[in-house]
């Protein structure tokens, strides 16, 4: 194998005619523009997320705070008609609630969860994305094997577009680092490899559910 | 059926000819090109992010050294392994070997192209490890024991009833009768014999759409999430691509990640954009490798055909060319088909035994209009036919005709003779205007007629219109 590497960067050196065969920093480049639909205009996030949510085809609800999440979650199982039985992620700002009236457990999910709730990390306003990143409280798994995806995201947390993300991201993880595993999420599981026909539920979530949390703005 | 590229003119007739295939293709490339024009005219930037995008990639190439070391340090600070295979037969051993090394008989992959590149699956199966393909078009391919038609749609040469067919062969179930929801039931019979394979599953193996160099992560995006159940269930993650597919960070990931949804699907975001960056943090004692597999692209890198590795996969250039519209992508013969294909696969099998894939174009140059990084696809295409010709790759017959037509060209009034000739000859084949049948080349006149010329050659005709007497 370290022969291989040996080889490989002795031909992408002679291919370039490093003379020095060494590597050269490169210059220094500007960074790509950036879209005006993911612009950081603070009274816009909200509505244009929630465009980009159901654009994705899904669906999203809004509480004022944490405690009604339960709430809003029993509410839209019965709207689809699904159990009251949920699986969240094993983070306190949702362990910690009341969930009389629904069955809870949490943790990191298995074949057997039919609704999973997780917390977004950031959303995107650019595209209605959740991101969700892995850790000791997260679980990504419980937003990919149920049927149902529901997503909590705090407000604060909707950023413009990929920039917004990136730089959560670095804030904190530091530069350069980053959680093991980071899921953008724009919809439900969907194919289109039966003869371009368009289906919800490939593998994983056949509903994507978003729970803005802070109010309305 | 062994489909070569060498194969490709009968390969090209025999796909002409089928008509399951022709209706297939029919619907696909047009549905592909109104999504893709939708989404391009929605985000008024399109343009200015594919010039972004086009930078990005030329300046990774004429760094790629630079950028290599930057992905292995963070790789590994992250955690993970990097492992560099110098060709596919390389590439499976180092697999196979961590495949062995980690107790995995049962494999979930993910959709990768180089991984069918580097015919993986054969060397796994060959070994005793059971490989399952988890994106639908793949996982319909695999069972049908076929490759890709489409980067992006790799069944999309099959029709809905073809697979309730092979679908009732493979599960052992009835086939299910035509219906309006027959589809529907199809993807819900798959989804339910691959979640007992990503459960059961031991280890993961994805590609990578792209590298970051910047925080050592691969990103991955489908529209199925199956590549985060491959991902995220075993312990295991091998990550396989090419080294031509870093990006220097995350801004410049975001960039690429606009154009690629755009062109592909015609989605403003694909349903899921996955950054893997280092183990699966769910176990204890896991691990992440990445496989970069060289394959040709570091002499590429060197070569005329260079700006090819700037390709992201989008397969916008297939979906808008005319000739793959209708032979299809299994007429090209290997992985890649299309436009794209036809300059990759001379690059990497040498074009001696692809040298006819760079002729299956009529130049329209729709491929390079549409390319998200600005690949001069006719140019590239144009540069194998010259090289073809320079090496004498092409039958006698051929070369005769055109240095015959070589030589005529360089004499005008030896030209002006012949073609007054031609005129002539053409003339008398026709009736009311029309010829109903052309000698030599009688598939020009197969299902249409072909007008007689009228008037006399084209100077002649510049020379009598008006204003152009005294030249």
């Amino acid at each position: 194998m370290n022969d291989d590497r040996a080889l490989i960067f002795g031909k992408i050196r002679s291919s370039l005619n490093r003379l020095s065969g060494e590597t050269l920093q490169p210059p220094p480049a500007s960074a790509p523009p950036v879209p005006s639909i993911a612009i950081e205009e603070p009274g816009t996030l909200g509505d244009r997320f929630r465009e980009g949510v159901i654009k994705a085809a899904g669906s999203f609800d809004q509480v004022e705070g944490w405690s009604l999440v339960p709430k809003a979650i029993a509410q839209f199982l019965r709207q689809h008609n699904l159990a009251p039985k949920v699986t969240t992620v094993p983070d306190e700002r949702l362990t910690t609630l009341d969930w009389s009236g629904i069955e809870f457990n949490s943790g990191t999910g298995d074949r057997q969860v039919e609704v999973g709730v997780s917390i977004g990390f950031a959303g995107l306003a650019e595209t209605g994305t959740v991101a969700q990143v892995s850790g000791p409280n997260s679980s990504p798994l419980l937003a990919f094997a149920p049927a149902t995806n529901i997503m909590v995201l705090e407000k604060e947390d909707i950023v413009g577009g990929f920039e917004g993300l990136w730089k959560k991201l670095r804030n904190k993880y530091g530069s350069g680092a980053m959680a093991p595993t980071i899921n953008l999420v724009t919809g439900p599981s969907r194919t289109g490899d039966i003869e371009q026909v368009l289906y919800l539920g490939a593998h994983g979530p056949i509903r994507y559910h978003v729970i803005i949390v802070g109010g309305q703005d | 059926m062994n489909r070569t590229v060498q194969g490709f003119p009968e390969q090209a007739k025999t796909a002409l000819k089928n008509e399951a295939l022709q209706k297939a293709m029919g619907s696909t490339s047009g549905e592909f090109r109104e999504k893709r024009a939708k989404a391009v005219q929605a985000l008024p930037e399109f343009d200015e992010l594919c010039e972004a995008a086009t930078d990005i990639k030329k300046r990774v190439l004429d760094n790629l050294d630079y950028y290599l070391e930057q992905f292995e340090t963070n790789v590994k600070r992250n955690g993970g392994q990097v492992h560099y295979a110098r060709d596919g037969a390389r590439a499976q051993e180092i697999v196979v070997a961590l495949c062995q090394k980690h107790e995995a008989t049962k494999v979930t992959k993910s959709k990768s192209m180089v991984t069918e590149e580097i015919e993986l699956n054969h060397a796994l199966e060959a070994v005793g490890i059971e490989v399952t393909e988890t994106d639908l078009g793949e996982y319909i391919i695999q069972i049908a024991g076929e490759t890709p038609s489409h980067i992006i749609g790799p069944a999309l040469h099959m029709s809905e009833d073809e697979i309730a067919e092979l679908f009732s062969d493979v599960h052992g179930t009835d086939k299910l009768e035509a219906s309006d929801d027959r589809g529907a039931k199809l993807v819900r019979e798959a989804r339910g014999v691959l979640r007992d394979k990503f459960f059961a599953s031991e280890l993961c193996i994805s590609g990578a759409n792209f590298l970051v160099a910047e925080t050592g992560s691969i990103a991955i995006v489908t529209n199925e999430g199956n590549a985060d159940l491959c991902r995220l269930i075993p312990k295991h993650h091998i990550a396989v691509t090419g080294i031509e597919k870093i990006v220097p960070n995350l801004e410049d990931l975001g960039a690429m990640l606009r154009v690629l949804a755009r062109s592909a699907t015609g989605q403003a975001m694909t349903s899921y954009v996955t950054l893997v960056s280092g183990p699966n943090d769910l176990y204890q004692d896991p691990s992440f490798h990445v496989v970069l597999v060289d394959g040709k692209r570091s002499q590429a890198l060197a070569e005329e055909t260079r700006e090819m590795l700037r390709c992201i996969r989008c397969g916008a250039c297939m979906n808008h060319c005319p000739v793959y519209g209708a032979v299809g992508g299994h007429a090209y013969g290997w992985v890649y088909p299309g436009p794209i294909g036809a300059i990759l696969s001379p690059s990497f099998l040498g074009l001696d035994s692809a040298r006819h894939l760079p002729h299956a174009s009529t130049l329209c140059g729709a491929c390079g209009d549409v390319c998200p990084v600005r690949i001069p696809i006719p140019e590239l295409l144009r540069h194998w036919r010259e090289e073809t010709y320079r090496q004498a790759l092409t039958p006698v017959k051929e070369r005769t005709i055109i240095r015959l037509w070589a030589w005529l060209a360089a004499r005008p009034t030896i030209y002006g003779l012949v073609m007054r000739a031609g005129i002539h000859a053409l003339k008398l084949l026709s009736k009311k205007g029309l010829i109903r049948r052309l000698p030599l080349v009688h598939e020009w006149t197969m299902h249409k007629d072909f007008p007689a010329p009228e008037g006399g050659k084209f100077t002649e005709l510049w020379r009598k219109s008006e204003g152009h007497d005294n030249e």
